[in-house]
């Protein structure tokens, strides 16, 4: 509820000031972030060391 | 004119408003990254930092000379330092090298490069120092190991960047962990590295087709911007893990599902499969060449085998897996198979099970941890003091000279 009320004050909020620029960096931040959570597993396999 | 005339919005208004949004965007953008990579080189945060690495046509990838390196993966705390002149974590060692000094080349894997540790905290930096003590002649002991190399690369290694540091003594490291899996492009968690591979003759054939995947080739430009940015390189870095993890899943899926000692130690079991025993015979014939190269140049060659059990109750718990289940396979099997080359060997696995024996503590945490380093420093030293006391007097010739005479 807290969650979804959030992103609709975000959406509000973008529309109503058209503040449309803030889309893209919002996705970006959003990816990086489900990158990294979702990796987070993998990353900490001990043996795995991903250097390059 | 009192009131305000309502303008009429053209097209070109509309474009000049959508470009100013664009631009808005993209400089929001920019500073939002500049700011992750402010963040993330500050604090480390995800355990972040640049990359140290970079694309090697031959081996897949070595470290970058001279580069800083962080890293905080299994230690309580990040391990910094820096990449040597000659590309590996190590000491700096001086070319020519000193007259009367006596060297030892260490190959390996992540076990030998040991970034969980202070470089002067690895078993082989202990070794060395050890050495130094209580031998009459100096002793230089170098760490070339690399994550994730094979006998593939550390033959390719020995051939192109080893001759050159003088070695006395090629030791090769062999890790049950990930040598035997990820020697054969069948059974590898990655393919962007070399494979070796059997004709019929018997010959071996390089393959070094991952420089032309697609793969490949973006990871070594990207690499540039890895190099640089702590961002791209956590990304980068993640990207990798959950492929290799993935394809690692996918390979113990295909093995039947069913509970089984893990592919590494199969060897270890009286049922191996073919892969496991073609893999390994692999393993044998590229550390046998290892050995033609050193014999063919006058420098000893050793091999080490890795304990392939890394927990105190590890051998109970496979056994109860497979009754047939045999911890001493690896120290068994390479120490006849240096006897046949000639060489020599030390084998860890029985070294391990004798510290537990005993109630000794863990010697892991993933790699080994620092009692694990002071344990394989301490068989290394007893093995390397035994084979230098044979070493031809033209070695001992050039004993210490006490400092002021």
């Amino acid at each position: 509820m807290g969650k979804t009320s959030t992103i609709k004050e975000i959406w509000t909020f973008m529309r109503v000031r058209k503040k449309w620029w803030l889309v893209p960096v919002l996705l970006l931040l959003g990816l990086i972030g489900a990158l990294l959570v979702l990796t987070e597993g993998s990353a900490l396999a001990p043996f795995i060391y991903a250097l390059f | 004119m009192t009131g305000s005339v309502p303008r009429r919005h053209g097209s070109h208004d509309r474009l000049r408003e959508l470009a100013r949004g664009v631009l808005v965007a993209v400089i929001a953008i920019a500073i939002c990254l500049a700011a992750l990579e402010v963040l993330l080189r500050t604090t480390h945060l995800f355990n972040a930092s640049v990359s140290w690495s970079e694309p090697d046509s031959l081996t897949g990838f070595r470290f970058s000379a001279g580069k800083s390196y962080w890293c905080n993966k299994e230690n309580d705390h990040p391990i910094t330092g820096r990449i040597n002149q000659h590309g590996f974590r190590d000491r700096e060692r001086v070319l020519p090298k000193p007259s009367g000094t006596y060297r030892v080349c260490v190959l390996g894997d992540s076990y030998v490069e040991a970034f969980q540790v202070e470089s002067d905290s690895t078993f082989l930096a202990l070794t060395e120092d050890a050495l130094r003590r209580t031998l009459p002649f100096e002793t230089e002991v170098l760490n070339l190991g690399r994550s994730g190399m094979t006998q593939t690369e550390e033959l390719l290694v020995l051939r192109r960047d080893v001759q050159r540091l003088e070695p006395d003594m090629v030791i090769v490291v062999f890790m049950p962990y990930n040598d035997v899996d990820d020697v054969s492009r069948r059974t590898a968690g990655s393919l962007l590295r070399p494979f070796f591979r059997h004709t019929s003759d018997g010959d071996l054939i390089l393959d070094r087709s991952f420089n032309e995947t697609r793969e490949y080739r973006f990871k070594a430009r990207l690499n540039v911007s890895k190099q640089r940015s702590a961002l791209v390189s956590l990304l980068a870095e993640r990207y990798n893990a959950l492929g290799r993890s993935r394809r690692i899943a996918a390979r113990d899926r295909a093995n039947g599902g069913e509970v089984k000692v893990p592919f590494r130690l199969a060897l270890c079991t009286a049922t191996p499969g073919d892969i496991a025993v073609e893999n390994y015979r692999l393993n044998k014939r590229l550390l046998s060449e290892m050995n033609e190269w050193c014999k063919a140049r006058g420098i000893r060659f050793m091999i080490v085998s890795g304990n392939c059990v890394t927990s105190a109750d590890g051998v109970s718990r496979y056994s109860e897996i497979d009754a047939t289940f045999d911890s001493m396979f690896y120290d068994h099997d390479l120490a006849s198979f240096a006897d046949s080359l000639r060489c020599e060997h030390l084998g860890l696995q029985g070294a391990f099970e004798g510290h537990w024996g005993e109630g000794g503590g863990a010697l892991h945490w993933g790699h080994w941890n620092y009692a694990g380093h002071r344990l394989v420093a301490s068989a290394l030293v007893a093995k390397l003091e035994a084979a230098l006391s044979e070493e031809p007097a033209s070695a001992k010739r050039e004993a210490k000279i006490p400092s002021g005479s």
